[in-house]
């Protein structure tokens, strides 16, 4: 498994539109792939329960992700919540 | 007459009859459904009625895989529903909302906790109803305000499954106030028409909010009990200035009213008409399928000034084929009846990502690989569109439009491109149709070297909402500088004239497709430059055919 947390960029938030792309990108991996915030853990193809984990402008979550693609999943996703809107 | 005050949406004054919104009551209740017609209450076209419990009382046994497969079956139908509005949005924001929307309904967990409430005897509509008001529930409690609003995008998911489920479709008449509890995002395509729209609840930055105001129907939110206090049929009065609501409103009222619409529009006519001097002034249509270009003939526009070919592309696993595609084109350019096409090949990039054409994730796609960049990365795919053009143009006359030039020389090697599919296709002995060549301009730096363009290509079209977002250095989607998006901004006009100026010396037409065309003061802006080409979605045009004749 490999993991990374992540501070969001401080314009970007996993709210509906954002969470979408997000989603858009995750389902492109192999790899299961959660967002954990606060306790608070998402499946990273669905866009209701990433909203669920109310993760606003800049906070911190945790990619997880488990399968032959992970490394580059959890790299791809991250640089998706750090760069922010493009 | 009642005088009420709300929150002014979706600036605007709309006059008309009140239509009060279809109810579907929720599951266990009485099913019963409210609309206009009588004939509807009498024989309500709910399934639910039929195999419910009203005669008997006794609950009914229900088989949870046919449960199940009513459910599938809506939930089917919902993508089908929102995924032909997204391929009929010309709007970004528009798209990127309905985006959103349907890959919540496609979400997977929503299907799960549907499946397992049905599982343990829940009816397909009981359990939609668990599954996405808790749901709702859940986005009420989060911390972050943006998501909390959220929970009505969810209500749309569960009232557009349950009118499904029920086989009862909204049905909204043209010319009407839409008078609604809560006007949910994906109810606002189906408004096309209507003069104005009343909501309970809501507020000015919900998605609702915001696509309404886009699509240019006045509206005003939070007037509470509008549907008690407005029967269906109702005189009304919409002010999407002030935020006044009237209903049954007086003579006095009405007369007032009626002379602000009236005199607005007459100015705008006047203004434009003693621009144009009796010069003509061509209106375009702008479709994204091939449903739309139907109509072209029918509703007087001189031609199809866009068409956006992604709708071929979006949403597909594996590339359009080149006879797939050829089908889809000869059917636009028939249905135009000899008036000038002008096909844009695919404005693709990396916001918008098609599973056969490797982009990577970029930082900032409005300034990545899209558009005529990326067809020019993909020979392959670029040909394959280009023949299929190319066979198409030999039903009528058609133009090949490039997005997103920025240098001349990529014209160039588009041009050698095209000079390869002519030769494939020679080689299959078809006869390539003639076309013209066509380039978008709606990058700063073509429009400052559109004297060097126009030596290259046969027509010029400006596309004003990247122009100005490129110009203005502006996502008009984000919301803390949406305020600095001013397609009339002296910059963005300079360029549309030095664009224009440059077509003329050369002697080439130079139209102008983008919303600003629509928008009767820019309008006579683009008329003022010199403009005398435009093209507009297809509901505008009769709106703008009003304005200059």
């Amino acid at each position: 498994m490999t993991e990374q947390s992540v501070t969001l960029h401080p314009e970007m938030a996993l709210h509906a539109r954002p969470a979408a792309k997000f989603v858009q990108a995750a389902k492109r991996f192999d790899a299961r792939i959660t967002v954990e915030k606060d306790g608070k853990v998402a499946n990273a193809i669905s866009p209701i329960s990433l909203m669920g984990i109310d993760a606003g402008k800049g906070s911190t979550v945790i990619i997880r992700a488990e399968g032959a693609d992970e490394v580059i999943a959890v790299e791809t996703l991250m640089k998706i919540l750090v760069d922010g809107p493009g | 007459m009642i005088r009420l005050n709300g929150l002014p949406v979706s600036e605007g004054i709309g006059i008309g009859p009140s239509q009060s919104d279809n109810v579907v009551t929720p599951a266990g209740n009485l099913p019963f459904v409210l609309s206009l017609s009588k004939d509807e209450r009498a024989a309500p076209k709910s399934e639910i009625l039929s195999d419910s419990s009203v005669a008997g009382f006794q609950e009914p046994t229900l088989d949870a895989s046919s449960e199940q497969l009513r459910f599938d079956k809506a939930l089917a139908m919902a993508v089908e529903q929102v995924t032909g509005m997204l391929n009929v949005a010309v709007d970004e924001e528009q798209k990127d909302i309905l985006d959103a929307h349907l890959s919540m309904i496609e979400d997977p967990e929503l299907a799960e906790d549907v499946a397992r409430r049905i599982s343990v005897g829940d009816s397909a509509q009981t359990a939609v109803e668990g599954a996405v008001e808790a749901i709702a529930v859940m986005f009420e409690s989060l911390q972050d305000e943006y998501l909390r609003a959220r929970a009505s995008d969810i209500r749309d998911i569960k009232d557009r499954l349950v009118r499904n489920l029920a086989g009862v479709q909204r049905e909204i008449i043209p010319g009407c106030i839409y008078i609604v509890e809560e006007l949910f995002p994906s109810t606002v395509p189906s408004l096309a028409g209507v003069a104005g729209v009343v909501s309970e609840k809501g507020g000015g930055t919900s998605h609702a909010a915001i696509l309404i105001r886009a699509s240019g129907i006045p509206a005003v939110f939070g007037i509470e009990n509008i549907t008690q206090l407005a029967a269906s049929g109702t005189s009304m009065i919409v002010d999407g200035f002030s935020g006044d609501v009237f209903v049954d409103p007086d003579q006095e009222t009405l007369e007032n009213y009626k002379h602000r619409m009236t005199e607005s529009t007459d100015t705008a006519r006047e203004a434009i008409m003693s621009l144009l001097n009796g010069e003509n002034l061509l209106i375009k249509a702008n479709i994204s399928s091939v449903d739309e270009s139907a109509d072209i003939a029918r509703l007087g526009a001189d031609g199809i000034g866009v068409v956006r070919t992604e709708f071929l592309f979006d949403g597909r696993d594996t590339e359009p084929t080149e006879d797939e595609q050829f089908e889809a084109y000869s059917s636009i350019v028939k249905n135009a009846v000899g008036l000038p096409v002008v096909i844009r090949t695919l404005d693709a990039g990396s916001d918008k990502p098609l599973a056969f054409v490797p982009i990577p994730v970029e930082p900032n796609p409005a300034l990545g690989l899209r558009g005529l960049r990326v067809s020019l990365a993909q020979p392959k795919l670029f040909k394959t569109q280009l023949r299929a053009i190319l066979r198409a143009a030999q039903f009528g006359p058609v133009t090949i439009m490039y997005p997103m030039v920025t240098n001349p020389d990529e014209l160039t090697k588009a041009a050698a491109l095209m000079d390869e599919a002519r030769s494939e296709l020679q080689a299959r002995d078809i006869q390539p149709g003639k076309v013209l060549i066509g380039a978008m301009i709606e990058v700063p730096s073509a429009a400052l070297r559109a004297a060097e363009i126009a030596q290259l290509v046969d027509y010029m079209s400006i596309g004003t909402n990247d122009l100005t977002q490129y110009t203005l250095a502006t996502d008009r989607i984000n919301n803390s500088v949406a305020a600095l998006y001013i397609e009339t901004n002296p910059a963005v006009l300079e360029l549309i004239r030095l664009t224009n100026e440059a077509g003329k010396a050369k002697g080439i037409q130079v139209g102008v497709c983008g919303e600003m065309a629509s928008k009767p003061a820019a309008l006579i802006e683009l008329i003022k430059l010199g403009i005398r080409e435009i093209s507009v979605s297809v509901p505008f045009i009769e709106k703008i055919k009003s304005l200059v004749r």
